[in-house]
């Protein structure tokens, strides 16, 4: 006999803490399902990216240009690798999100959950004094230029000491991932469940609502029944499932529309010691003040995985890594209009994204890179290198970064990442308003937000769990 | 383990060409390194090295001669083409193994304690 649950939620991301909290504390019994483990702090960044990322850090989409995307696999999901920033979804995408929808989709009361995850996540400024050298030196390179709006981010947080280490598992335990956030104080609770190392192998509607089997650490299988199942596994996986087992009159749309907000990040060499890997690395950001698809944020790489993001080889790596502790770098990402698809030859575990840059996305991405540039030049840097695989990509100075010939530089060309895959069960598409799937079966992650958000989405990903967490338990919108 | 045999000359050449060591504490770095990969990951490493040796040489500079027995010169120009070679497969074989080369090399404890920064996080609590 299976076992019996009200609820059954795979994947422990943002999306799947957040709304198996929601319904826990609404009074149902829910097992949480999770693939990965819980995560330790390592001394390592290089060993946190091989445990904790999805395929050991090495997942890339394919197209016209090759374009990691780094994505968790571990109690917490994404959240526990990520940066912890936080910024709202755009008012004018959930306005669109509205007028596209049939009236249950409403701004206003998403509004509602996105203040209830911002309150929960206890998000705030970054405090100045944990700004990292990047993040100062950028903001004082905009002032330089006279360019307003350069400012500290908002992030989830509660103690932070500015360790550098958010993407590779806090040390201090400060940054607050969803497993911190919504399920420390669930566990051990009666009527809930957390299963680690776990992985969902099929699912199947029944009368009554939804069998699912799973497989357990050590190969054991486990067939648990439930009124209904969410899945969360992320706008990469999400789709594998909602594909192979049918779920929904539109399960073929599923995997594709997928944004990327593809990033890429300057570096730039100061005269004096920096130690770029203390502080907030994400600290500080920009909109860019003439195109609002460019958002400026703070990155720094730690140096035992740096020499991997230098589009520099040889010689001139091994110069640039000696003199890198006076480096210090910022990134730049797109909000993206180019569209991708998701194809899983090989299962759920090797999802191979298809992505095409367009002209436009390209073209804004190289404009972003030069502003950079320009801005770590206005702040005294010595020297610039662009994530441009091939020359011309290291500057010694405004004038020759200004007169630098970038017609011949193709989106194949450039060194860009993307953390922020979305759109693959678009809401509206492949689910409907309130996520559902079809009988008993809901999606909710980054997969359905149905258009690249041009912001972190991960407040976004919250407020829509905790929006469906109200809506499985029958509970009025706000 | 089969893979670190497949990359150890590359990494040796690439260490000694950068001036990077010493050669123990790099096998070390790699046999650690490679341990925490996945099996598939491990595999796809060891065929890139050996295409890195062996066909890159031929098929980027014309020589018929492994990437270690290259003069420098030749082994700079190899991996600059490397680095920018926009083809896809290559790309994404190059920085697989860029990751794990240059990581064992300038991630070693040696290399970074020249910068004065060190690995060891105080490990406070179970995240």
């Amino acid at each position: 006999m299976p076992e019996r649950f009200d609820f059954a939620v795979v994947g422990s991301g943002a999306a799947g803490s957040a709304v198996a909290a929601r319904l826990f504390e609404g009074g149902s019994r829910v097992l949480l399902v999770e693939r990965g483990q819980r995560a330790r702090v390592l001394p390592d960044a290089a060993e946190a990216v091989s445990r904790y990322y999805a395929h050991g850090g090495l997942a890339a989409s394919i197209g016209n240009c090759l374009l990691p995307i780094p994505t968790g696999s571990v109690l917490g999901g994404t959240t526990t690798i990520n940066s912890g920033t936080c910024l709202r979804t755009p008012r004018e995408a959930l306005v669109r999100w509205e007028r596209s929808g049939s009236g249950i989709f409403r701004a206003g009361s998403f509004e509602t959950y996105l203040d209830q995850a911002w309150e929960r996540l206890r998000v705030r400024r970054a405090p100045e004094e944990t700004a990292s050298a990047s993040s100062r030196l950028f903001l004082n390179g905009l002032e330089r230029l006279g360019i307003p709006g350069g400012h500290l981010l908002e992030r989830s947080e509660s103690g932070c000491v500015g360790s550098g280490r958010c993407c590779f598992v806090c040390p201090k335990g400060a940054k607050l991932s969803a497993d911190k956030a919504f399920l420390e104080s669930l566990q051990g609770r009666p009527g809930f469940d957390l299963a680690l190392g776990t992985s969902l192998e099929a699912v199947r509607k029944e009368p009554s609502g939804v069998l699912i089997r799973l497989r357990e650490p050590g190969g054991k299988r486990r067939e648990v029944s439930c009124k209904a199942l969410v899945l969360s596994c992320g706008a990469l996986a999400s789709p594998y499932f909602v594909r192979r087992f049918r779920l929904g009159p539109n399960f073929r749309l599923a995997g594709k529309g997928l944004s990327l907000h593809p990033a890429s990040k300057v570096f730039a060499l100061f005269a004096e010691p920096l130690r770029g890997w203390t502080g907030v690395p994400q600290g500080a950001g920009l909109l860019d003040p003439e195109d609002s698809r460019v958002r400026y944020e703070g990155v720094f790489v730690p140096p035992e995985l740096a020499a991997l993001t230098m589009p520099l080889e040889g010689l001139r790596l091994r110069w640039w890594m000696e003199r890198y502790d006076r480096a210090a770098s910022f990134g730049a990402m797109i909000k993206d209009r180019s569209r991708g698809s998701l194809g899983y030859p090989l299962g759920p575990e090797f999802p191979v994204p298809r992505y095409d840059m367009l002209r436009e996305d390209f073209s804004l991405m190289l404009r972003g890179m030069l502003f950079l540039g320009r801005v770590f030049f206005a702040a005294g840097a010595c020297r610039v290198v662009l994530p441009l695989n091939r020359p011309p990509n290291e500057f010694s100075s405004p004038e020759e970064l200004a007169a630098a010939d970038l017609s011949r530089v193709r989106p194949a060309d450039l060194q860009m990442m993307a953390f922020h895959p979305l759109g693959t069960c678009g809401m509206g598409r492949v689910a409907d308003e309130n996520l559902r799937l079809c009988e008993g079966v809901y999606v909710c992650d980054g997969s359905v937000v149905c258009e690249s958000l041009g912001v972190n989405p991960q407040i976004t990903i919250y407020a829509f769990a905790l929006r469906l967490g109200d809506h499985l338990l029958g509970r009025r919108a706000p | 383990m089969m893979s670190a045999s497949l990359v150890w000359p590359l990494l040796r050449a690439y260490a000694r060409h950068a001036g990077l060591g010493p050669e123990p504490a790099l096998r070390k770095e790699l046999d650690r390194r490679l341990l925490l990969s996945p099996a598939w990951v491990r595999a796809g490493l060891g065929l890139s090295a050996l295409l890195a040796r062996w066909l890159a040489p031929l098929f980027l500079l014309g020589r018929l001669r492994r990437f270690e027995d290259l003069p420098q010169d030749e082994r700079e120009a190899l991996l600059e083409r490397l680095q920018q070679d926009p083809r896809l497969p290559v790309r994404a074989a190059f920085l697989g193994l860029k990751s794990l080369v240059s990581g064992c090399c300038y991630g070693a404890p040696g290399f970074l304690e020249r910068l004065d920064y060190r690995l060891a996080v105080p490990v406070e609590n179970d995240a």
